[in-house]
């Protein structure tokens, strides 16, 4: 697909291109950029560091090679109902890592990063506070 | 005007599984999921959630707020419901934080009319968050094990209501509480709520609590003072306001 879009007075040439599944990239201006999207259907940008690895690998990969952080930390206040990954597993991008409530609300706390669980830092029903260490990746 | 899609069921499992399916799929927030039963309705932690044809189940999915905000949906949700019942000429109230209650005169107690979940799912920012509100309306008779602490709309006024007439009524309330400051919401779920100055005992997940119910802080949580004085703040727990001292 391509589009023009004009921003402050600037147009820019955008071209679009799905180069396979779970991977885009976006060209603007002739210049690429790249993205592959996470269990909620957000687009994530890959960085160009990241692009040599691209072309080889799966799906599953990508995500693997994505920025990552290695601490997966609590979003909110609440107490851990339930906790979904293991010690040594490999997690992707959107796994659902723990269920918190707080407020009778329910709250499926997923990964935003990639790697193998090093060291899971809570227990259930344990109280955790906004920015508390959950579960950290090697 | 803001966007609302109503999709209809006759049978879902559940109206929050499908809502998160639906926004997955790219459904535009205020899309509601209405079923008229559901074979697998739950409520907070998966349990059970009474759901026979005539009652009013239905998802939200909600458009995204900031996480700090987070509490203000499941607050906002029960205020929307009892506002729309009062209309109905039904005094409804809140129990901590949102179940939804009317006093029997007869029994002398509060028996349960509704229920609401919010799920949400969180990275670092909000990604999904639905609310289901499950609500005795049509509903004759209940099984006897939920006879002592359920009723509905049909048995309190005596006569079937309008469901689509309640939903469209709630989805309008809805919007505009939450176009309202924290503050604002805060003062319109007092004046909803029955928890304060009772005496209550609380399940946490890993205490007991007996005590009195006298305040909320500015996020909702409920600030309860124990027998020996100490006052605790409460975000989570099953509260039980027929405790009584047995000395």
């Amino acid at each position: 697909m391509r589009t023009k879009i004009k921003i402050k007075d600037k147009f820019y040439e955008i071209e679009i291109f799905e180069i396979r599944e779970n991977l885009i990239k976006v060209k603007i201006d002739n210049e690429d950029y790249f993205f592959t999207q996470n269990n909620s259907q957000e687009l994530i940008f890959i960085e160009k560091k990241d692009l040599p690895f691209l072309e080889k690998k799966e799906e599953k990969e990508i995500l693997y090679t994505l920025p990552r952080e290695k601490e997966i930390k609590s979003p909110i206040t609440g107490v851990i109902s339930k906790i979904y990954v293991k010690e040594g597993e490999e997690i992707g991008v959107g796994k659902t890592v723990a269920t918190l409530i707080a407020m009778k609300m329910e709250n499926e706390i997923i990964s935003e990063s990639a790697g193998k669980v090093k060291e899971i830092k809570v227990k259930e029903n344990q109280f955790v506070n906004t920015g508390q260490v959950l579960a950290v990746l090697e | 005007m803001i966007f609302m899609e109503i999709l209809f069921y006759q049978n879902l499992s559940s109206t929050n599984l499908e809502a998160k399916k639906m926004v997955k799929k790219r459904f535009l927030p205020w899309t509601v999921i209405w079923a008229n039963s559901q074979s697998k309705g739950y409520g907070k932690e998966k349990r059970f959630w009474f759901s026979p044809p005539g009652g009013l189940y239905f998802s939200i999915i909600l458009p995204k707020i900031s996480l700090s905000n987070l509490q203000i949906l499941t607050l906002a949700s029960g205020i929307a419901v009892i506002k729309v019942f009062a209309r109905f000429k039904i005094k409804a109230n809140l129990k901590w934080p949102n179940d939804i209650m009317i006093f029997e005169k007869k029994s002398k107690k509060f028996k349960k009319i509704g229920g609401i979940l919010v799920e949400n799912v969180i990275g670092k920012d909000l990604k999904i968050s639905v609310v289901g509100i499950g609500l005795n309306t049509n509903i004759k008779k209940f099984p006897k094990g939920l006879q002592e602490s359920a009723t509905s709309l049909q048995i309190e006024l005596k006569k079937k209501v309008d469901n689509e007439r309640i939903l469209k009524s709630i989805l309008k309330e809805l919007k505009k509480i939450l176009k309202m400051n924290n503050g604002k919401i805060m003062v319109e779920y007092k004046n909803c709520q029955n928890t304060l100055g009772k005496k209550i005992k609380i399940f946490t997940k890993d205490k007991i609590f007996l005590g009195t119910a006298f305040n909320f802080d500015r996020r909702g949580y409920l600030l309860v003072k124990l027998e020996k004085g100490q006052v605790v703040k409460i975000l989570e727990g099953d509260l039980n306001y027929e405790f009584q001292r047995r000395n």
